[in-house]
């Protein structure tokens, strides 16, 4: 039998019948050149079954997309509930001889105006 | 697809951090009381405020509670409600959902629960500047800001 590579690819992928497994297996015993084929073809075979996967974030990526743009979708058109206040402040100022009380959660009162006249927050704030 | 999530998470992250300048405008018909506050509050936070008269005659007591959020450059999406009381009278409820435009005043008029008054509000809101405060409204009614430090 005559050196084909070809084969011993064959034999290596199971495509041969068992009387030519038999006479190529034959072969290799007598042949070195045809046994460092079978062996280079062993260990290219062995290097990628064991060679990491590379992931694809394709997939996960265009879900993540859909998922933001749907979640902002919802934002823009569904009214949140509200969450509760966090902080609180209280200022007390005189409204038409009468005084009130303004209380402020969730918010910085930055300016108060009774009319045209301002009112020094500062002042007004009760600690 | 990796600019597009790397802007969307940017501008999600933007607007999240940022603030907004509510003025709210209250004129009693009636009362003859003028009276404007203007809040800091969160973008997609929720502040609250209410006036009360300290002695219990003849007040209007009343709650405005803001949850406002950005949809975009120039347009605001407020939910509010108003509530409305006389004294210990029975109370108003009232709720709105609107879509201001940066700096246009938004207006509403109330009723008080007795009929004998009306309260013309009006809203006004604006993003406030990274980093800015309001140093005051100039004659036009628009934001004038400051950077703080520079007072």
């Amino acid at each position: 039998m005559a050196c084909d590579e070809g084969l011993i690819h064959a034999l290596f992928d199971g495509e041969l019948s068992a009387p030519q497994q038999a006479a190529v297996r034959l072969h290799l015993r007598g042949c070195s050149a045809c046994r460092q084929v079978q062996k280079e073809l062993n260990w290219l075979h062995k290097t990628l079954t064991e060679a990491p996967r590379r992931r694809s974030w394709r997939p996960l990526l265009t879900a993540a997309a859909v998922f933001a743009l749907a979640f902002l979708g919802w934002r823009a058109w569904t009214p949140a509930p509200l969450p509760p206040p966090t902080t609180n402040s209280s200022y007390e100022i005189s409204l038409n001889g009468q005084t009130h009380q303004i209380k402020v959660e969730g918010a910085e009162l930055v300016e108060l105006s009774l009319g045209e006249q301002n009112v020094d927050l500062r002042k007004a704030k009760i600690e | 697809m990796k600019t597009l999530l790397f802007l969307l998470a940017l501008t999600s992250f933007a607007f999240a951090e940022e603030e907004l300048l509510l003025r709210l405008e209250v004129k009693s018909q009636g009362s003859n009381r003028s009276l404007s506050h203007t809040v800091r509050i969160q973008n997609g936070g929720s502040g609250s405020m209410s006036v009360s008269p300290q002695e219990k005659k003849e007040g209007v007591f009343e709650v405005w509670r803001f949850h406002p959020t950005r949809l975009s450059s120039d347009k605001i999406r407020l939910e509010s409600q108003l509530d409305v009381r006389l004294d210990e009278g029975p109370r108003q409820h009232s709720k709105f959902s609107t879509t201001l435009l940066e700096g246009e005043p938004w207006e509403a008029s109330v009723d008080t629960p007795d009929g004998k008054a009306t309260l013309d509000y009006r809203i006004t809101a604006w993003k406030i500047p990274a980093g800015q405060r309001l140093l005051k409204f100039d004659k036009d009614g628009r934001p004038q800001w400051v950077t703080p430090g520079n007072y």
